[in-house]
């Protein structure tokens, strides 16, 4: 065991077993998963990616390149889960990735002896080799060895939510500078949100052993967060991170509710994603420790310096019993000193410098650590960390150690600055890239800023709590800065050991060696963009937080042109990953959407309706009876009714627009192609709507209810289209028009009642003394009627499906009642509810158009509706409909087709070619939008757009489907196929 | 299979079905519901825009008919009148309200005779289902419906929303520190019910069917 | 993206729908050169690299059409007023 006897923020008296590799293990409430498996002395915890190699724990944070596993099983197993922020939990259940059949012994780390295939470029070089090659042998191999763990077995059985928050500051890190920012603003009067990834805050004071006015670090961390909870205006939270800046002051963050459980609790999120809109925000993110590249560095038991020190002081966990640091900065020497101070043995202490600060020199000198100054690590050996040689000048020290801590300096967090397109700047005295130009609103605070010194940090939050205040409108509170060290964080800049022996990995997790950087620097792909590109550095889940730096100074040593010349590749959302299914929230499986339910809907499921989803409506497709053998008997029977008797059919999805005002009939003039301001009163018509650019937007009846009130009615798809539309053209275009506009989608339930026996259907609904007479209600006439005994109602005699028809519209909430009332009063005519398969058909028959010809391609001249257009006026879309593009005789234009041979089916989507010419595109004359079967014809009827349509009536031609095999001849016909009179509508 | 949050957004069947409302009754965490919303369809409503030019006859029209100042913002003001059961007018818009009474008598018929020459006035009874919130955990649940700052500082009681969740549109009416009233179309209300017990699942939820409620 | 909205106030963008450059106005019908104005109104756009402003529809609030202070390169918004008239827009 390596966990140390005291000291620690876990609670010793909750241990907590887990599993890893189906081994037993025990750990402590507090611990991550990475802590308790150091502290049960795995050190072995998976392989890498490409060569297998065998990895251990490098990180103690978010920014962990190696120990990734799966986390939990089944339909709950989450892949690279970072061993280094999982809490530990009860039953916690981990397994390695990438190795096969063991992490112990693993076959494919064979990868290791060809690794020269799979070096920088392997992918691009590949892909020039025969392509059977890489189809046959390269993408299995590469699929079975490479890949990131496995996905889940099943649906996730977890929910996942979406909530918003407001706030006038938002601090992002509660780490000394987050928290004397939020603390700053919050006793300004500010409204703020605390937001830090870890479960416990504090930051660096829990892993660090300062003393804070007389108090360690983690007690003041504990004393502030105190102080902040207990204010209404502060809003702390915690396993929460702020993952991307978005526009306007808007930023993502995912709260992981139940990550540090099993599962979760009963009726909570598995995570929830933050939208929070914040006028303020303070980046206080902290740095990420950057290693030093040297042969052998992806040994388990070489970790960051800063690491092993948050494992001792944190967790009571001793990453090493021996250890040795490397080191070109003065911040590791306090991580040897604190690691000494926890009872780890500390062997050396290797500094790339050869000069070295007394007061270090004292130090060491006090606890007895040997220092080998301007010493750097020249190899590593053993399965796991056993010896490292330190070369000093001419001679190279063995030492025998069991862990090596490793520094090359500090790398601010400024992931999130440069989400607006800012780009870092490389600053030489503490060779590292900070904030360049900021997002609107966001400041920056502490080591994220590249200020590393505590009482910096300190210094730094509170003027930027102040300045966020000030800035809201709130006047700073007067703060006494807690009394802290000014430590030093000299460095000497120092990135890679030239020459030292082995494989010298900058990211380990996408297995780039200095080896491959030197080979891009080599074949010319020295740009950052295109280093990242061609070796894949940083581009693995970790986005290269611990490797773009070094990588891309190996560059800039290998070009001489430095680092500031060479820049760096800038940062995307998320900082760190972020599930689909967070961001998915509620809206999976059924609920992807809502779905609206028309006011029949109850009745029609009662009718054992089958429905589809028409946008956001679901209608009733059909009603199948008992001895039908498929949905075409269903369809064929519902017309046949329609035609013959009376079928019944909820329209209600269409949209209805009510117009009113003095100017209302000048205004549908302007908007239809034809013209309304004539229209009589309790009189409807049919219209077509234009876009200005002179293409078909929408058609439907528009009735007159009165000398200043019309209502219009829009096809179900294009209804919110249409009432925008209106709305533009009555605030933008026309403001001077007196109109008023009102959507009564919601608020009409409307049946259409069609078929020979119709009319009698109907009078058995109105209340008595109602006449529905044909002269009383003739056709295209508008009744405002009462029917169930006293329900408002608007009757228009009007038909879709070419026969005698009529609409009923009543309140909404009535309308399950009248399609009862319609079923009793039709019973005598064997009343069929029909869906909108046969509505299809009946339209198809009659040669109406429909969505399926309102392409947003079609011109009213394309669809037949050409002469409808009035030229006495103008309307939206007029001037443009008469380019001569749009009125070339050439276009295709509406026509029915009908199978030469009747027993073939046709479909729509085939494309019009010559019989017995080619089928390609320069033969295509067009293609047909609609279909159906037809029962009253017995045959497969087709609506199409066909060059010069109107006029080549009898002539024959191909409809060609290559996409489903099928090439019918087919005569062009009239694209009405029954009653082309019109007689039985005015029965 | 238990009632969670998961399989009222996932599962076909029980308890929850896609195309059907929430049933009446307590949902989620057992014990005191920290959300309870009351589902209304007995209640009037009717539209009242403007007409041009109208803007200060209106205004007048409505003080000296209903006593009700017209919100020209986002707010809610009580009006008297229509027969005696009173009303109150949401701004929604420019010269735009809603209107709605607790009672489902002809709220449009009566307006439009008062206010009808210098407004107009569309009856929209039927065209809304009301959910009158309440309890402990409500402020909770709607920072998971809608993306607007409803702090007491920014959005106190009176306030209204005309906003949408979840791709329905939603309108939101704050009628004291405690309670707030949400409106959503009639063909969402099956949809809507099902967000709203999925998002409040977690603090208790009761539905309750309300005077009226025709469905659930 | 937050839009002020005059009426609602500040919103998420996504409860807006976009039309694009607020500046060209509908021509006259009946004047001459009719055809070439209505194609210059309906396809041709500047691409300004800069504030913009841009006609939306708040589509989920008060359904007014705004003029959208937007500038392209950062997205910043600074300010939205009604699309119509200040004279027709209603109290
Ligand atoms: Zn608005």
């Amino acid at each position: 065991m390596s966990r140390l006897a005291t000291g620690g923020l876990i609670d010793r008296s909750r241990p907590l077993a887990f599993t890893f590799d189906g081994r037993r293990y025990t750990g402590f409430a507090g611990d991550t998963l990475a802590s308790a498996l150091l502290a049960n002395d795995v050190k072995l915890v998976g392989r890498s990616f490409k060569y297998h190699r065998p990895r251990g724990i490098v990180s103690a944070g978010p920014e962990e390149p190696n120990a990734l596993v799966e986390l939990r099983s089944g339909a709950r197993r989450e892949p690279n889960s970072r061993a280094t922020v999982t809490e530990l939990y009860e039953g916690l259940e981990a397994t390695s990735q990438n190795r096969w059949p063991s992490l112990d012994l693993d076959i494919l780390s064979v990868n290791r002896l060809v690794a020269p295939f799979l070096g920088a470029g392997f992918y691009y070089k590949t892909f020039m080799w025969p392509s059977s090659f890489w189809e046959k042998l390269y993408e299995p191999f590469i699929r079975r060895a490479a890949g990131l763990g496995r996905a889940a077995e099943g649906d996730d059985p977890d929910h996942y939510e979406k909530a918003n928050a407001f706030c006038d500051v938002l601090v992002i890190g509660a780490g000394p500078a987050g928290l004397m920012a939020a603390k700053t603003a919050a006793l300004a009067g500010a409204r703020v949100i605390l937001a830090d990834e870890d479960a416990l805050p504090g930051g660096r004071l829990n892993a660090e052993t300062h003393e804070i006015d007389g108090a360690p670090g983690h007690a003041f961390a504990a004393a502030t967060i105190a102080e902040l909870g207990a204010l209404p205006n502060v809003r702390i939270m915690t396993r929460t991170s702020v993952f991307g800046v978005y526009d306007g002051g808007t930023y993502g963050a995912l709260e992981r509710v139940s990550d540090h459980l099993r599962e979760p609790l009963p009726f909570q999120p598995r995570q929830r994603l933050w939208r929070i809109v914040a006028r303020r925000a303070v980046l206080a993110a902290g740095a990420i420790e950057r290693p030093i590249v040297f042969g052998g560095n992806d040994r388990p038991g070489v970790m960051a310096a800063g690491a092993v020190e948050t494992y001792a002081n944190r967790y009571g966990v001793a990453a090493a019993k021996r250890l040795a640091v490397f080191a070109n900065n003065d911040g590791a020497w306090r991580s040897a000193f604190a690691a000494r101070a926890a009872g780890i043995e500390v062997a050396a202490i290797a500094d790339v410098r050869p000069t070295i600060a007394p007061a270090l020199l004292e130090r060491a000198k006090a606890l007895g650590i040997r220092v080998i100054a301007g010493g750097v690590v020249a190899g590593t050996a053993g399965k796991t960390l056993a010896r490292i040689d330190i070369a000093s000048g001419s001679r190279t020290d063995r030492i025998a150690v069991d862990g090596l801590a490793v520094s090359g300096g500090w790398s601010p967090n400024v992931h999130l600055t440069c989400h607006h397109g800012g780009r870092p700047v490389w600053r030489e005295d503490i060779a590292a890239f900070v904030p360049g130009a900021l997002p609107p609103g966001l400041s920056v605070a502490g080591a994220a800023g590249g200020t590393f010194s505590l009482a910096g940090a300190f210094r730094e939050g509170f003027e930027a709590g102040a300045a966020a205040a000030r800035d809201t409108g709130f006047a700073a509170p007067a703060l006494d800065a807690p009394r802290a060290e000014d430590e030093s964080v000299a460095l000497a800049a120092f990135w890679h050991v030239a020459g030292s022996r082995g494989p010298a990995f900058v990211d380990p997790q996408n297995d780039v060696t200095a080896k491959d950087v030197a080979i891009a620097h080599k074949e010319g792909f020295r740009s950052v963009e295109l280093l990242k590109r061609y070796t894949t550095l940083g581009m693995a889940t970790d986005q290269g937080k611990t490797s773009n730096v070094t990588g891309l100074a190996i560059m800039a040593e290998l070009t001489g042109a430095g680092i500031e010349a060479t820049g760096t590749t800038i940062f995307r959302p998320p900082f760190t990953p972020v599930a689909i299914g967070a961001l998915a929230g509620h809206h999976r499986g059924t609920e992807f959407r809502p779905v609206r339910l028309t006011p029949t809907h109850g009745w029609a499921d009662e009718q054992g309706a089958v429905f589809i989803e028409t946008g956001a409506w679901l209608r009733a497709q059909y009603f199948p009876r008992a001895g039908e053998s498929d949905w075409l008997e269903s369809v064929n029977r519902e017309v046949k009714a329609v035609r013959s008797g009376v079928g019944m059919i909820d329209v209600s999805t269409f949209g209805k627009i009510d117009l009113q005002g003095p100017d209302a009939g000048v205004f549908l003039d302007r908007v239809y192609i034809n013209t309304f301001s004539t229209l009589a009163i309790s009189k409807a018509r049919y219209g077509v709507m234009l876009r200005e650019d002179g293409m078909v937007m929408d058609d439907g009846t528009t009735a007159r209810l009165g000398e200043q009130h019309y209502v219009m009615t829009t096809t179900t798809a294009n209804a919110a289209k249409v009432f925008q539309h209106l709305e533009f053209c009555l605030q933008v275009l026309w403001p001077e028009l007196d109109v008023q506009l009102a959507s009564i989608s919601e608020q009409w339930a409307q049946i259409a009642i069609a078929g020979p026996r119709a009319r009698e259907v109907l009078v058995g609904v109105v209340d008595p003394g109602t006449d529905v007479s044909d002269s009383a209600l003739p056709f295209m006439g508008v009744a405002e009627a009462r029917v169930l005994g006293g329900v408002k109602a608007r009757i228009f005699r009007v038909s879709f499906s070419g026969e005698l028809g009529y609409e009923i519209a009543v309140p909404a909430r009535r309308g399950e009642d009248l399609a009862r009332a319609l079923m009793a009063a039709g019973a005598p005519f064997d009343i069929t509810p029909y869906g909108v398969e046969a509505l299809g058909v009946m339209r198809i028959e009659k040669g109406h158009v429909s969505g399926n010809e309102l392409s947003g391609q079609t011109t009213a001249g394309d669809l037949g509706l050409g002469r409808m257009a009035s030229t006495k006026k103008d309307y939206v879309g007029r001037i443009m409909a008469a380019r001569p593009g749009l009125t070339d005789p050439e276009r295709p234009s509406l026509a029915g087709f009908r199978p030469v041979n009747p027993a073939e089916r046709l479909r729509a989507g085939a494309h019009f070619v010559p019989v017995g010419g080619p089928a390609d595109a320069a033969h295509d004359q067009g293609y047909m939008t609609s279909v159906a079967y037809s029962p009253n014809l017995g045959h497969w009827i087709g609506l199409g757009l066909i060059r010069r349509g109107q006029e080549r009536i009898g002539e024959k031609v191909r409809a060609h489907d290559p996409v489903r095999g099928g090439d019918v001849e087919v005569e062009i016909c009239a694209p009405c196929f029954l009653d082309p009179k019109g007689e039985r509508l005015r029965g | 299979m238990a009632e969670t949050a998961a399989n009222i957004m996932n599962v076909t069947d029980k308890p929850f079905v896609w195309t059907r409302p929430v049933a009446p009754g307590l949902h989620g965490t057992p014990g005191a519901p920290g959300v309870t919303a009351l589902w209304r369809e007995n209640l009037a409503f009717a539209t009242l825009t403007v007409r041009r030019g109208q803007e200060a006859a209106l205004a007048l029209a409505a003080a000296r008919e209903h006593a009700v100042s017209l919100p020209d913002g986002p707010f809610a003001a009580q009006g008297k009148g229509h027969q005696g059961k009173g009303f109150v007018c949401f701004g929604t818009g420019p010269g735009r309200w809603l209107a709605c009474s607790e009672e489902a008598t002809d709220l449009a018929g009566d307006l439009a005779a008062t206010l009808g020459s210098t407004a107009t006035v569309t009856a929209q009874d039927d065209a809304y289902v009301a959910f009158d919130l309440s309890g402990p955990c409500v402020p909770e649940l709607l920072a998971k419906l809608v993306a607007i700052d409803l702090d007491p500082t920014v959005f106190p009681a009176g306030s209204v929303a005309v906003t949408s969740t979840a791709h329905m549109g939603l309108m939101l009416w704050k009628l004291d520190a405690d309670r707030v009233r949400l409106l959503v179309g009639t063909s969402l209300a099956a949809s809507f019910s099902r967000t709203l017990a999925a998002s409040a699942l977690e603090y208790g939820f009761r539905l309750e069917a309300g005077r009226g409620t025709g469905r659930g | 993206m937050r839009i002020p909205c005059p009426y609602c106030g500040p919103r998420d963008s996504s409860e807006f729908s976009y039309l694009g450059d607020a500046a060209p106005t509908r021509p006259d019908p009946a004047a001459p050169g009719a055809e070439d104005a209505f194609f210059d109104y309906v396809y041709l756009r500047d691409n300004p690299a800069g504030p913009l402003e841009e006609l939306w529809f708040h589509a989920s609030g008060c359904r007014q059409w705004l003029k959208v202070l937007r500038d392209t390169r950062t997205h910043l918004i600074s300010g939205a007023v009604f699309a119509r008239p200040k004279a027709e827009v209603a109290r």
